[in-house]
C-alpha cells in the first residue's frame, strides 16, 4: 500500500487522471493554456518531493522556479528572430545552475561535454515549437521518451528523476491519448505546455547525466529521440512513433544489459 | 605438610600470573595531546531500519579526522568522511545512495563532524561529545555517547587511544527523506576508533 500511495498514485495515476480531464477541457472549450500541464506536473512534483528548500539546495529544487521562468519568458515579446536564441540562451543558463555546485569543486571535461550536448539538443528541440509549429505528435513522442526515460533512470541511479520524469509522461498522456485517434487533425497540446515540458524534461535528463551518473551514451539515444521528432518531417503516426520509440527502447536495452539486474529493494 | 605447602603456593602463584595476564595492558587514561585517527583501525558504521522488518548495516570506507585532548577538560575533535564510500555489501545500493535520492554525493561529498564541548565523568573519562554534524548540506547538532577502550604504546613505538561513539539521529533533519516507508528515518551510527599520538 505504501508503494502505491508514495509512488504509484503521485507519479502516475495522479497526473494521467487530471491529464486526460485537462485533454478532454482542451478539447471541448479549445483552451490553449500551458498553465494546465504546469499545474499537474508540480502536483506530482511537490506531492513526491515535498515542499522544496529555499533557497534551492539541490538540482530538483529548482525545477518548479525553471517552470515559472519558462512560462514567464513564454509569454514576453520579442523579436521574433532573436526567439530562439533567448530561449536556448535560457535554457543553457538553467543547466548551468544545475550544475553549479559540481562545477564548483569537480568541474571537468565530461561535465562540460554533457552540457554542450544537452543545450545544442535543447536548441534544436525547441526551435519549431518557437515558432507556433508543434509537430502533430508532440505530446505523444514526448510521453513516449519521458516514459522510457523514468524507467532508465529509475534502473540506472535515480529513482526520484525516474519517478518526475514519468510523472511528465503521464502529465502529457491524456494529450497523447488524443494524437493516437485517427482522423483527428492537429495536436491538442498547447506549444507553450510542449515548449515547458521540453524543459522540464532536458534539465531532468541533465540531473541524470550529473547527479546519477546515467552514461552520456544512453542520455544522447534519448536526446537524438526528442529531437528527430522535431527536426525530421513526420508524415504519420507510425513514423513518430518509430522516431521516438527506436532511440528510447535501445537506450533500455543498452542499461538492462549492462546494469546488475539483482534487487536490493 | 611440606608439600601441601609447596602446592598451595605454587596455586597462588599460577592465580596470580592469571589474574595480571587477563588485566587489560592499556588499563591508562589516554595522554593528553594531538592525535590523529588510524583509518586502518578504525571504522564508521550506520544502520537503518529495512521496512521495518531488519536493521541493514553500512558503512564508510573514507574518512579521516583529528583529535586534540588536553588536560584542562577543552578537548576537541573533528570526523571528515566521504560520502562516496558508502559501502552497504551491494554496489547497485551504493550507487543508489550516491544519487540525489540520499547522500548526492556529487553535491555533498564530505559529511563533517566537529565537536564543541566534551563531558567527562567523575574519573575524568570523556562520555559525551557534543558537536555540529554537516550532512546532505545541513547542519545541526548531534551527541555522542563515548566510551573509552584503551590507550597505551604500541609495539612500533607510537602511542594510541580507542573510543567507541555511537549516536543516533533522523535523516529526515539533514533533508534525506525519500522513500520514508522503506527505509527507516533513525539511523544508528557507530564509530570504532583509534587514533595515533602526533
Amino acid at each position: 500500500m505504501d508503494t502505491f500511495y508514495q509512488i504509484l498514485l503521485p507519479g502516475l495515476v495522479a497526473p494521467l487522471a487530471l491529464s486526460l480531464v485537462l485533454a478532454t477541457l482542451t478539447l471541448r472549450l479549445h483552451w490553449q493554456g500551458a498553465w494546465g500541464v504546469a499545474l499537474i506536473w508540480l502536483i506530482s512534483y511537490f506531492w513526491l518531493r515535498g515542499l522544496p528548500s529555499l533557497p534551492p539546495r539541490e538540482a530538483a529544487d529548482w525545477l518548479w522556479l525553471i517552470g515559472l521562468a519558462t512560462l514567464a519568458a513564454a509569454v514576453i515579446p520579442y523579436v521574433s528572430r532573436w526567439r530562439w536564441l533567448w530561449l536556448s540562451g535560457l535554457l543553457a543558463v538553467y543547466l548551468a545552475v544545475i550544475a553549479w555546485p559540481v562545477m564548483r569543486h569537480d568541474g571537468s571535461v565530461m561535465l562540460f561535454v554533457e552540457f554542450v550536448v544537452v543545450v545544442a539538443a535543447g536548441a534544436a528541440s525547441i526551435q519549431r515549437l518557437i515558432d507556433g509549429q508543434a509537430t502533430a505528435f508532440d505530446a505523444l513522442t514526448m510521453a513516449i521518451v519521458s516514459a522510457g526515460y523514468a524507467v532508465v533512470a529509475a534502473l540506472g541511479g535515480s529513482l526520484l528523476v525516474g519517478l518526475l520524469s514519468g510523472a511528465l509522461a503521464a502529465a502529457l498522456g491524456g494529450y497523447a491519448l488524443y494524437e493516437l485517434m485517427p482522423r483527428r487533425k492537429a495536436t491538442l497540446l498547447p506549444v507553450r505546455a510542449a515548449l515547458l515540458a521540453s524543459i522540464w524534461l532536458l534539465c531532468l535528463m541533465f540531473i541524470g547525466c550529473v547527479y546519477a551518473g546515467l552514461p552520456l551514451g544512453t542520455l544522447a539515444l534519448l536526446l537524438a529521440a526528442l529531437v528527430l521528432n522535431r527536426v525530421l518531417p513526420v508524415r504519420g503516426l507510425g513514423q513518430a512513433v518509430m522516431i521516438a520509440g527506436i532511440p528510447t527502447v535501445s537506450a533500455l536495452a543498452w542499461l538492462v544489459l549492462t546494469q546488475d539486474s539483482s534487487s536490493y529493494y | 605438610m611440606k608439600s601441601i605447602s609447596t602446592h598451595s603456593m605454587l596455586s597462588t602463584l599460577l592465580v596470580a600470573v592469571a589474574i595480571g595476564l587477563a588485566t587489560p595492558a592499556h588499563a591508562e587514561s589516554a595522554a593528553p595531546g594531538k592525535y590523529k585517527i588510524d583509518p586502518a583501525h578504525s571504522t564508521v558504521e550506520f544502520s537503518v531500519s529495512h521496512l521495518g522488518i531488519s536493521h541493514l548495516v553500512g558503512r564508510f570506507d573514507t574518512f579521516e579526522g583529528d583529535l586534540n585532548l588536553t588536560p584542562n577538560g577543552k578537548s576537541d575533535v573533528s570526523v571528515t568522511i566521504q560520502t562516496a564510500s558508502v559501502d552497504t555489501n551491494h554496489q547497485k545500493r551504493n550507487e543508489h545512495l550516491r544519487s540525489p535520492d540520499f547522500f548526492n554525493s556529487k553535491q555533498f561529498p564530505v559529511m563533517r563532524f566537529v565537536s564543541r564541548k566534551v563531558s567527562y565523568n567523575a574519573a575524568g573519562e570523556p562520555v559525551h561529545v557534543d558537536g555540529d554534524l554537516e550532512l546532505h548540506g545541513v547542519t545541526k547538532p548531534v551527541t555522542l555517547a563515548v566510551k573509552p577502550v584503551g590507550a597505551g604504546k604500541d609495539p612500533w613505538g607510537g602511542y594510541r587511544i580507542g573510543y567507541t561513539a555511537t549516536s543516533t539521529l533522523k535523516r529526515s533533519d539533514f533533508g534525506m527523506n525519500f522513500m520514508p516507508g522503506g527505509i527507516g528515518d533513525d539511523i544508528a551510527l557507530t564509530l570504532q576508533i583509534e587514533a595515533i599520538k602526533q
